[in-house]
């Protein structure tokens, strides 16, 4: 099968700092992939750089056979993009019903507000609070929502645990899984790797803005000495 | 007739009325300033120049085509509105991610430019600009003889600030609005056409100064400098308001006419400073503004 995303010898910037040196990965539609490394390996900035959120980049990124790279960055999402930014990105001067409803629609196939209210039932009942007033999971099951409501191909997922409750963890583990198993691609971020274990297809370890390895999920085992030697745990 | 702390009435009444009628067009242009620096992080010093632009289109176009007042009053603010987005799609967007001194200067300069040219062309004596005939006399309250024209100003300058909060804070453009003013990139990854927005926004500023101009005009005189004379007031208005709020700069710039018009009662000599003299105040004490965030 061919790939949903393509990355080839990608080169990422933020300002003078070159922090991607030709970083190449795929994922298969359908397919969950974790990208793992250390902090500052380069795992936000290649979804960062997907979404065209650095200052400068090199190199190729297709989506769906189309090349991303000279899209400007407010028709990136439009690919069939649903980004799910580090920290969630809640906007706190909006209430949770207007950050549900901020982004456009950009696939035909999203959620409804009702799918998504049973998804997520307590959306629904904080739905006047203040985007700041929720808390780190409930923050993290709207920036779930909202991209879920635009109808995305592929889903960028940063951090999704992060800070998180193991309880809360669990739940957004099982959303996550349900997605996946109704054929939701996804690429992810993840620091959690029991979480990511549970979840991902394939990984791609990260370090120094390079891929230093990838293997499948039955092969991590395998793995673990390199694992634990790039990431350090 | 009944006087306050031993001030007449009429005259109590009366310079109250003209503290809101300044503070209408305060509240106007505050308000536009406020949204042109939440979202692109610009202090438009070219805001007195919009002003005293639709105060001159409103004048030019009543001149040529003799368009009446209430045709002119929408019709010259929508003119400098396009003004504005040339400038902002041709100038301003060019200095995103600088810092924002750069949209000060520059904006300064379109200032020195448009008023220099406004005065080369006109000279700086003012031109005289009718109120419409609906609107001029005056009725006698018994406690005060109230102008139609300010009354109008007023109500009018309420109505426009009301609607504007309400688009902002109660409407998807607003929440686009506001969620750009947040965190302009995510906005924008999220798919939002933000370089529209920051036009669209930027026009918008200027319509809401150039409408302030307008109903400037029967009242001032339509001059070149108009409108230096009004900004930096306004400039101060935004800084006692706080720069971000949308409410505060409405509120303040109410607040503020009224407060200099209580002052020219009590204490004429004051009047001009007043404003400058409170916003020395609330810098000391609190630095982001009456309705500022604290970072």
């Amino acid at each position: 099968m061919s790939d949903l995303l393509e990355i080839r010898d990608l080169h990422g910037w933020y300002d003078e700092s070159h922090v991607l040196h030709g970083l190449s990965l795929s994922v298969r539609p359908g397919e969950t992939v974790a990208l793992i490394g250390r902090n500052g390996a380069g795992k936000t900035t290649t979804l960062r750089a997907i979404m065209n959120l650095l200052s400068r980049r090199e190199g190729m990124i297709r989506l769906d056979g189309a090349d991303l790279m000279n899209v400007p960055r407010h028709r990136v999402a439009y690919h069939g993009l649903g980004y799910i930014p580090e920290e969630r990105g809640i906007f706190h001067s909006l209430s949770v019903t207007e950050n549900l409803r901020l982004l456009p629609q950009i696939g035909t196939d999203g959620m409804t507000e009702a799918d998504i209210y049973r998804f997520f039932p307590n959306l629904k009942e904080r739905g006047r609070a203040g985007g700041g007033t929720l808390s780190g999971g409930e923050q993290q099951m709207l920036a779930l929502a909202r991209v879920l409501r635009t109808g995305p191909k592929l889903l960028l997922l940063d951090e999704p645990t992060e800070g998180l409750a193991p309880v809360i963890v669990q739940s957004i583990a099982d959303m996550l899984r349900k997605l996946k198993e109704q054929g939701m691609t996804m690429l992810l971020v993840e620091q959690n790797f029991h979480f990511a274990k549970s979840l991902a297809d394939r990984f791609f370890l990260i370090e120094n803005g390079r891929i230093a390895g990838s293997f499948a999920r039955d092969e991590f085992d395998a793995h673990a000495s390199q694992i634990t030697e790039v990431v350090g745990v | 007739m009944a006087d306050i702390f031993g001030i007449p009435l009429p005259v109590l009444a009366g310079q109250l009325l003209i503290g809101l009628f300044n503070g209408a067009f305060y509240a106007l242009l505050s308000l536009g300033l406020a949204i042109i620096f939440g979202l692109l992080r610009i202090i438009n010093f070219a805001h007195g120049a919009l002003y005293m632009m639709g105060a001159f289109a409103a004048f030019l176009l009543g001149e040529w085509f003799g368009l009446p007042f209430w045709i002119l009053l929408v019709a010259a603010p929508l003119i400098v509105a396009i003004f504005a987005a040339a400038i902002e799609r041709g100038l301003l967007t060019h200095l995103q991610g600088l810092d924002p001194l750069y949209g000060l200067l520059l904006t300064f300069g379109i200032a020195l430019i448009v008023e220099g040219l406004a005065q080369y062309q006109f000279g700086v004596a003012g031109q005289n600009f009718s109120p419409p005939s609906a609107l001029s006399g005056a009725s006698n309250l018994g406690f005060m003889i109230m102008p139609h024209y300010r009354a109008f100003v007023i109500v009018v300058s309420l109505i426009v600030c009301l609607a504007t909060w309400a688009l902002i804070e109660r409407t998807k453009l607003g929440a686009l609005l506001r969620a750009a003013t947040e965190n302009r990139p995510l906005v924008e990854a999220f798919g939002v056409n933000v370089p529209l927005l920051l036009t669209a926004t930027y026009a918008f500023g200027a319509f809401l100064a150039a409408f302030a101009g307008v109903m400037a005009a029967p009242v001032f005189q339509v001059s070149p400098l108009m409108g230096s004379n009004i900004v930096i007031v306004v400039f101060a208005v935004v800084v006692i308001g706080g720069m971000g709020s949308i409410g505060g700069a409405i509120l303040t710039g109410f607040l503020l006419g009224l407060i200099e018009g209580l002052t020219k009662v009590i204490y004429p000599e004051a009047s001009n400073i007043v404003v400058f003299v409170i916003m020395a105040i609330v810098l000391f004490f609190r630095p982001s503004g009456l309705f500022g965030k604290t970072a």
